[in-house]
C-alpha cells in the first residue's frame, strides 16, 4: 500500500541502508538528511485526513490534525542544526586528516 | 511561587545562558561571568530543596500555559524526577567549580559556559517534562551542545569522537522520533500520562514493533553493547569537567527514559528479556575489555558501559526490588564515577598524561590521592563506601534468577580486578611540583565525602529518596522502614560475604594477571568503525522484529 506512512518508513530505511554502505563522511550526513525527510513525511501523513482542509476554525467542516505538523516544525529545525554542525565537523576533520574516508579516522593519535 | 518551581528549574539555566551572552557589553570581567553561571546552576537546586516538603504530599504537575493535560505540555516533579534533579544539580555544580580552572578550556571559556548552561537546561527538561515529544526536543538540546563541548580540547581525536557521536546520536534521534510517530498513529496521544493508559490496550506485537525503534534510541543513550561504540572515544577526548557530566548524568538520561518507557506500557516479556540479555552481555564484556587499556580515562569509560549494563539489566526485571536497586546503584555510580573522572583530570593536570604507568596515585597531592582511592574503592565495592550498598541490593533482589545473580558477581569480580590493576600499575616514581588550585580540590573533597556519607546513610537514602522514586514509577515499594542496622547487617549477610570474598579474590588474582590482550575484541567491541556501528543498529532492529514474529 503506497501511502505517506509507508513511504516515510521506507525513506528512513533507505537512509539507514546508505549509512551502512558508504564510508564518505559527507555522504553520511546526506543520509542523515534523507532519514530526517522520511520522518517528516511519516509524521505529516499521520496527521492527514483525506478530503480535510487546513486547521483553521471556520475554514472547512473537517480539519487535518495539526499536532504532528507542529512537531515537525521543531524536527526540521533540529535536522538543520544537526546537519550544519555535522558538515562543520567534516570540514575540520578534512583539514586535520586530509581525507573524507571515515575508516581512516580510526586509530589516529594526536 | 512554589507552584512554578518545576518551570523555573528549566528556565533558570536558560536565562543564565542568555544573560551571559549579553553580559559581554556591560559586565566584561570574568568574575561576573563565573558568578552568573554559578547562580543559574544553584537556583534549580535551591528550588528543589524548597519544594521537597510539598513533594511529600504527591507529585507537582505544572501545566505550561495553562493548557490541561493531555492536550498541553506538562512538567512533572515526582519522586523519581526530584531524585534525578538533585543528582543533576550536584554534578553540574561540581563540574562547574572544577571548570573554573581554565587551563583545559581552550579557546574561549565564555562559550564553554554558554553551551554548558544550555546543556544543563536540556538535562533538566529531559528529567522534568511529562510529554514525550518535549522529552525528545530537550534531549536534542542536550546532545547538540554535547557534540560541540566534546571538541573543546581542540585535539584531532576529539573532532573524530564528536563526529562519530553526532552520526550515531542522530540516527538514534531519528529512530526515537519514528517511534513517537508510530505511537501517535496508534494511540493519538503524546502526553506520558495519557499514553500509560492507552498503550496497555495495544496488542503485544504492535508494542514490540514500536519498541524496536525506541530500543535504538535508548540503547545509544545508555550505551548497551551493540550501541556503545561512540562512548569510549567521546569520554576520553572531552574536557574533564565535561566528561564528568557525560558519565555522571547524560548516560543516565537514557536509563531514565527506559524506566519511563517501561512505565507507560512497553513492558512485554520479549522486550524485558531482550534488555536483560543485552545488559548482561554489556556488563561482562565491557568490564573485560576495560582491562586491555592503559589510559585511565578509557578504563573508566569502559567500566561506565559495564555498570550501565548492570543497571538496565536489573531494572528490566521490572519488579519493585529490581527498580529500587537499579535507582540506588544509578545514584551511587553517578557519585563515584564523577569523582573518578575529576580525579583523573587532576592527575592529567599534574603529570600531563592519563597513562596509568606514568602516574602515581599514592605519591601525588595528598587530597587527590585520598579522593582517587576513595573513588576506586567505592567502584570496587568495599563496604563503608556507597558502591558496596548498591551492589548488595542488586544481588539481594536477583536471588530468584541464578544466571543474573552469577553474572552480577562476575561483573563485581571483574570490576574489582580492573581497579586493583590500576593500583598495581600506577606506582610511577615521577615527581611533580605543581600545586592543585582550590577549584579542583573542592569538588573532589565534596564528592568523596558524598561517597562515604552516602554509603553510611544508605538506610535514610532508601527510605526518603529511593522508595518515593520507586513508588512514582511502579506504584509499589520493595521494602519500607530501613533502619541504621542496615550499615552492618549488609556486611554479614550472604550477599555481603560473597561480595567481600570476591573482592579479596580479585586482589590476589590481580598479582598475576596485569595485562589482557583480548585480540578478539578489536573491531568487534572496541575501535568499531562508523559504518559497522550503524550495521549493529540495523541488526538489532531486525533481531527484535524477527523475535517478535517467530
Amino acid at each position: 500500500m503506497l501511502n505517506g506512512l509507508n513511504v516515510g518508513l521506507m525513506t528512513i530505511l533507505v537512509g539507514l541502508y546508505g549509512m551502512t554502505r558508504t564510508k564518505n563522511s559527507v555522504k553520511m550526513i546526506m543520509c542523515l538528511g534523507i532519514m530526517g525527510s522520511g520522518v517528516i513525511l511519516l509524521f505529516v501523513s499521520v496527521g492527514y485526513i483525506p478530503g480535510a482542509g487546513a486547521p483553521i476554525v471556520g475554514h472547512s467542516a473537517e480539519m487535518v490534525d495539526p499536532l504532528p505538523h507542529t512537531v515537525m516544525l521543531t524536527a526540521i529545525v533540529i535536522d538543520l542544526a544537526t546537519m550544519a554542525l555535522g558538515l562543520a565537523l567534516v570540514y575540520h576533520l578534512y583539514e586535520e586528516y586530509g581525507t573524507l574516508d571515515v575508516t581512516d579516522y580510526l586509530g589516529g593519535e594526536d | 511561587m512554589l507552584y512554578h518551581a518545576p518551570m523555573l528549574m528549566v528556565i533558570a539555566p536558560l536565562t543564565g545562558a542568555l544573560v551571559l551572552r549579553i553580559s559581554n557589553r556591560f559586565l566584561p570581567k570574568q568574575i561576573y561571568k563565573d558568578l552568573i553561571t554559578f547562580v543559574s546552576l544553584l537556583i534549580p537546586v535551591f528550588l528543589l530543596l524548597v519544594s521537597l516538603p510539598r513533594l511529600r504530599e504527591g507529585a507537582m504537575v505544572y501545566e505550561m500555559g495553562g493548557w490541561p493535560r493531555p492536550y498541553g505540555i506538562s512538567l512533572v516533579l515526582d519522586g523519581l524526577s526530584s531524585l534525578m534533579v538533585l543528582m543533576l544539580g550536584t554534578i553540574t555544580i561540581c563540574s562547574f567549580v572544577y571548570s573554573l580552572e581554565k587551563k583545559e578550556l581552550i579557546p574561549k571559556p565564555d562559550d564553554y559556559y554558554f553551551l554548558f548552561l544550555f546543556m544543563t537546561t536540556g538535562l533538566y527538561g529531559v528529567f522534568l517534562t511529562g510529554d514525550i515529544v518535549n522529552r525528545f526536543v530537550f534531549f536534542e538540546i542536550t546532545i547538540l551542545t554535547t557534540y560541540v563541548l566534546i571538541t573543546y580540547t581542540g585535539t584531532k581525536s576529539s573532532l573524530r569522537a564528536s563526529y562519530y557521536y553526532l552520526v550515531v546520536g542522530s540516527v538514534a534521534s531519528v529512530m526515537f522520533l519514528t517511534g513517537i510517530g508510530l505511537l501517535y498513529f496508534f494511540t493519538g496521544f503524546l502526553d506520558m500520562g495519557a499514553l500509560s493508559v492507552a498503550i496497555p490496550g495495544l496488542s503485544t506485537n504492535i508494542r514490540n514493533i514500536i519498541f524496536a525503534f525506541f530500543l535504538v534510541a535508548v540503547g545509544v543513550k545508555v550505551a548497551i553493547v551493540p550501541f556503545h561504540t561512540w562512548l569510549p572515544d567521546a569520554h576520553v577526548s572531552a574536557p574533564t569537567p565535561m566528561t564528568a557530566v557525560l558519565a555522571g548524568v547524560t548516560v543516565k538520561t537514557g536509563a531514565y527514559i527506559l524506566f519511563k518507557l517501561f512505565q507507560i506500557g512497553f513492558d512485554t516479556l520479549l522486550i524485558r528479556y531482550l534488555i536483560v540479555a543485552l545488559g548482561l552481555i554489556t556488563a561482562l564484556s565491557a568490564a573485560l575489555v576495560s582491562m586491555k587499556y592503559y589510559d585511565m580515562k578509557k578504563i573508566l569509560a569502559w567500566l561506565t558501559i559495564s555498570h550501565m549494563g548492570v543497571i538496565t539489566a536489573v531494572a528490566a526485571l521490572w519488579d519493585p526490588g529490581g527498580v529500587s536497586a537499579a535507582i540506588l546503584y544509578l545514584i551511587n555510580h553517578t557519585l563515584y564515577k564523577t569523582l573518578l573522572f575529576l580525579s583523573v583530570g587532576a592527575l592529567i593536570y599534574l603529570y600531563g598524561t592519563a597513562d596509568i604507568r606514568k602516574i602515581s596515585l599514592k605519591r601525588s597531592n595528598i587530597i587527590l590521592s585520598i579522593a582517587g582511592i576513595i573513588g576506586l574503592l567505592s567502584m570496587a565495592g568495599l563496604p563503608p563506601f556507597n558502591g558496596f550498598y548498591g551492589r548488595y541490593f542488586l544481588l539481594e533482589t536477583t536471588r530468584r534468577y541464578p544466571i543474573l545473580y552469577g553474572s552480577l558477581v562476575g561483573v563485581h569480580f571483574l570490576t574489582a580486578l580492573s581497579v586493583f590493576r590500576i593500583f598495581r600499575l600506577s606506582c610511577s616514581k615521577a615527581k611533580t611540583d605543581d600545586e592543585l588550585t582550590e577549584s579542583i580540590m573542592v569538588p573532589l573533597v565534596v564528592l568523596s565525602g558524598l561517597c562515604l556519607v552516602g554509603g553510611l546513610t544508605t538506610w535514610a537514602f532508601m527510605n526518603n529518596m529511593v522508595n518515593p522514586a520507586t513508588f512514582a514509577l511502579m506504584g509499589g515499594y520493595y521494602r519500607t522502614g530501613f533502619t541504621w542496622h542496615l550499615v552492618y547487617l549488609n556486611v554479614i549477610s550472604a550477599e555481603g560475604v560473597i561480595l567481600i570474598l570476591s573482592l579479596f579474590g580479585a586482589y590476589f588474582v590481580s598479582e598475576h594477571t596485569v595485562d589482557l590482550r583480548l585480540d578478539w575484541s578489536e573491531g568487534v567491541l572496541s575501535e568499531v568503525s562508523l559504518p559497522d556501528s550503524i550495521r549493529y543498529i540495523v541488526i538489532m532492529i531486525a533481531v527484535l522484529l524477527l523475535l517478535n514474529f517467530l
